[in-house]
């Protein structure tokens, strides 16, 4: 059985359910519907990422069912994203925040997860003014501002 | 183009990063500042005088970051009031789960003095009157940290810093866990009014002091506190020495015992360790406390004897006979003990001792019908002919109510048998799979490292953990003590890279690193040969396939285990040296005793850290216990 994913620029994309299903969204939209062959709108996401979060779904269709995470720090442990995904990961900034943004979305957790642990893995070790260059992020902050965090963050350093 | 992420998604990447990552994101920009800021004061742990100097340093910085802190955990009581109720504002802290008052140390208690004048210089001033008296500052007030018995003076708060935390307490409803290590000045009457101030309370522990400080409590306080304390509570652990009158005789506290009507004040409440040494009648008159806890009440901990989790005795949990008794017939659990195999005591004509006897004893109980159906609670298996049967039908039941298990000089128990007890037994307390050596003993079994990859442990409530950990190639040791190449002495070089093994190390560690309650760690006193190999035994003292034990291998993946306070590392070549003793003390709070420190330079190609001598003193300096 196959549904069809409409993008917000309008493309129809045809997909096995059992792969749209990785999405929690869509399964509970199908869930709701019932049997219905109508289209589902995704008006948040753009065809060139739905192109990019098909593919995942795709590759990840026999996966288990994620079990709840089992605990809440896992701190330093975003060096463990299996070859495939580190590949598939591999875009340009903007692309990348855009499939976070649709994986939230669409409530696909193990997607959210590799993309926030790639993030994570850009911003390790960088200088805020290396960290900004990556991401493309304007300084807001006025020299008396930043002086202020700097001070505060001797406390964090100390850690 | 700025395609900032909201602050959710922010968070769940910063989540990722260490302390030192998010001060740099903190300055990328506001909106990552914010999400920065939010993790990094979300915990606060004042230990030591350079902690709270920094914190307390920048005026009123910390008060900009109080509505980020959900734990706070300090050694000064001072700081937490002062910080925490300081103006008018009640809704200082309105995150604030976790409050944890550890016992002061001297240490703690110089710089508490600071804080109150809040004055750098007065601080200089002490200690240069130290240096003066001293000729220098004696080293004990170098340390970090301090037996507790050194300070009983200091472990009693004042009344009116009693009343400054239970105003604290008062403007906090919200806390869900509360540790306090120190003595109120009349601990009845703190008990009292503490009971209702905190509706959310998960977890409790009270007066973890020394012994001889130990508060002397009417039981009645104890029951009227439990009465009336959160609904929610999952777990009490209380420090007293009950006091209980006289006339209460055995069959007065069984009556009410065996009348069905149990008051579901708790529903939640799995733990509950009262750290008391009992006689018989205190231990009776302990049971009702039954009463007033649910049954859903899965564990009962007390201590009697100098070895607080000596399993050997019965010691904990069952203090005695009778204490026994009265827990069976009211919670229906079960203790085996199989200790030493003299089961012809109980059952002529068997094959005593074998591993399919012990099995189907093991699997006969559990599975019995209607009323005599039960669950073990504990099980000894010391020194049994036990082996891979009656691991599987441990397995099998140890997910129900398990709370300890022995395992020690059982040689037949199959590696993959413990790592499944291990991913099941949910409620396991203790475990111990090591015994030191004796003659005439069967040797320990091993777990080895490639299985404890293969599932998760769910044992999330072990507090004494005695295992020793194995087939863990490693390259680096290259030479036995001796200096002698290993291979020749018979012992492969493993084929293996250092990286690759670092790799397997650091999985390993990860999920000891889950076991958050873990107080004391066992990895050594592994025996890995009968003495019929005693030639072997005298050539290959450490074991050479155990974990490193090096920051490099993983060792920070412990760093969670914040209840830490004892480490055994004996018989293993293991490469401790002055870093991993720095980040044990810098982020175990608790630590004090660590065993099997190798002072030779061994293995003898070692190449880190400084001359032995000066490490053997750094130890010292800082306080630690170790042999």
């Amino acid at each position: 059985m196959t549904v069809i994913l409409v993008s917000s620029d309008n493309q129809d994309f045809k997909v096995d359910k059992e792969v749209a299903e990785r999405s929690i969204l869509i399964k509970n939209m199908l869930e709701d519907v019932g049997e219905s062959d109508s289209p589902i709108p995704l008006p948040n996401v753009t065809s060139a990422v739905l192109t990019k979060v098909i593919e995942y779904c795709e590759h990840h269709r026999n996966d288990p069912v994620q079990v709840p995470e089992e605990t809440d720090d896992p701190r330093k442990r975003s060096n463990d994203i299996e070859e495939w995904d580190m590949k598939f990961m591999q875009v340009d900034q903007e692309m990348l925040f855009e499939i976070i943004l649709a994986a939230n979305y669409l409530d696909i957790k193990p997607l959210l997860d590799v993309g926030c642990k790639t993030v994570a893995n850009i911003i390790k070790g960088k200088t805020p003014e290396e960290i900004r260059k990556a991401f493309n992020i304007v300084n807001d902050f006025t020299p008396e501002e930043e002086a202020q965090i700097k001070k505060e963050n001797e406390w964090a350093e100390d850690r | 183009m700025d395609t900032d992420l909201p602050l959710e998604i922010q968070l769940l990447i910063l989540r990722h990063i260490t302390h030192h990552d998010l001060t740099q994101v903190a300055l990328v920009n506001k909106s990552w500042s914010t999400a920065a800021n939010t993790l990094i004061w979300k915990t606060i742990r004042l230990l030591s005088i350079s902690q709270a100097n920094i914190y307390l340093n920048g005026q009123d910085t910390h008060k900009r970051h109080l509505h980020h802190v959900e734990t706070f955990q300090t050694r000064l009581l001072a700081t937490a009031t002062m910080t925490l109720i300081d103006g008018s504002d009640s809704r200082l802290t309105p995150r604030l789960l976790s409050l944890d008052i550890m016992l002061l140390t001297h240490r703690a208690h110089m710089s508490s003095e600071f804080i109150r004048s809040r004055h750098l210089d007065e601080m200089a001033e002490l200690r240069e009157e130290k240096v003066e008296a001293h000729g220098s500052i004696p080293e004990d007030e170098r340390d970090f940290y301090f037996d507790d018995d050194m300070f009983a003076d200091k472990a009693t708060m004042m009344h009116d810093q009693e009343q400054s935390l239970l105003e604290l307490l008062r403007r906090n409803p919200q806390l869900e866990s509360f540790k306090l290590a120190l003595l109120p000045d009349d601990p009845q009457r703190f008990l009292i009014e503490l009971a209702p101030l905190l509706p959310q309370l998960k977890h409790i522990e009270l007066f973890r002091c020394s012994k001889r400080l130990k508060p002397t409590i009417n039981i009645a306080v104890i029951d009227a506190f439990l009465r009336n304390t959160s609904y929610q509570l999952r777990s009490a652990t209380l420090n007293f020495i009950g006091s209980w009158s006289e006339d209460e005789g055995i069959g007065e506290l069984l009556r009410p015992l065996m009348e069905s009507g149990q008051n579901k004040r708790h529903p939640n409440l799995k733990l509950l360790r009262l750290m008391d040494e009992m006689d018989n009648i205190q231990a009776t008159a302990l049971v009702s406390f039954l009463q007033g806890c649910s049954s859903n009440l899965q564990m009962i901990e007390t201590k009697t004897g100098p070895t607080p989790y000596s399993l050997d005795e019965l010691g904990w949990a069952l203090a005695t006979p009778i204490f026994r008794l009265l827990l069976e017939k009211v919670s229906g659990w079960r203790i085996a003990t199989f200790r030493d195999t003299p089961l012809n005591l109980f059952i002529e004509d068997t094959p005593e001792g074998t591993d399919e006897w012990i099995a189907k004893m093991i699997s006969a109980f559990r599975d019995g019908g209607g009323d005599s159906k039960g669950y073990w609670h504990m099980i000894n298996l010391t020194n049994t002919g036990a082996s891979s049967l009656t691991a599987k039908a441990v397995a099998d039941c140890c997910h129900e109510r398990l709370t300890a298990l022995n395992l020690a000089r059982c040689q037949g128990i199959p590696s993959e048998d413990i790592q499944s007890i291990l991913s099941r037994a949910a409620n396991l307390r203790y475990l111990e799979c090591n015994a030191p050596e004796e003659d005439g003993y069967a040797p320990d079994p091993v777990l080895l490292g490639s299985h404890v990859l293969r599932s998760t442990w769910a044992c999330t409530w072990l507090v004494r953990l005695n295992i020793h950990i194995g087939g863990i190639p490693r390259p680096d040791i290259k030479c036995n003590e001796a200096g002698t190449p290993v291979k020749a002495a018979g012992e492969p070089i493993d084929n293996c890279t250092l990286e690759e093994s670092h790799a397997l190390q650091r999985k390993i560690y990860r999920q000891l690193g889950q076991l958050h309650l873990l107080e004391e760690l066992y990895l050594g006193y592994a025996r890995l040969f009968t003495l019929d190999e005693r030639v072997g035994y005298e050539t290959y003292k450490a074991q050479r396939n155990c974990l490193e034990m090096t920051l490099e291998s993983g060792l920070d993946e412990l760093k969670e285990l914040k209840c830490l306070r004892v480490l055994t590392v004996a018989y293993m070549a293991h490469r401790i040296e002055a870093p991993e003793l720095g980040w044990m003390q810098k982020n175990w709070p608790d630590f004090h005793t660590i065993l099997g420190v190798l002072f030779r330079t061994y293995p003898a190609d070692r190449t880190r850290g400084g001359p032995v001598s000066d490490w053997r003193k750094m130890m010292r300096g800082r306080g630690l216990t170790f042999a």
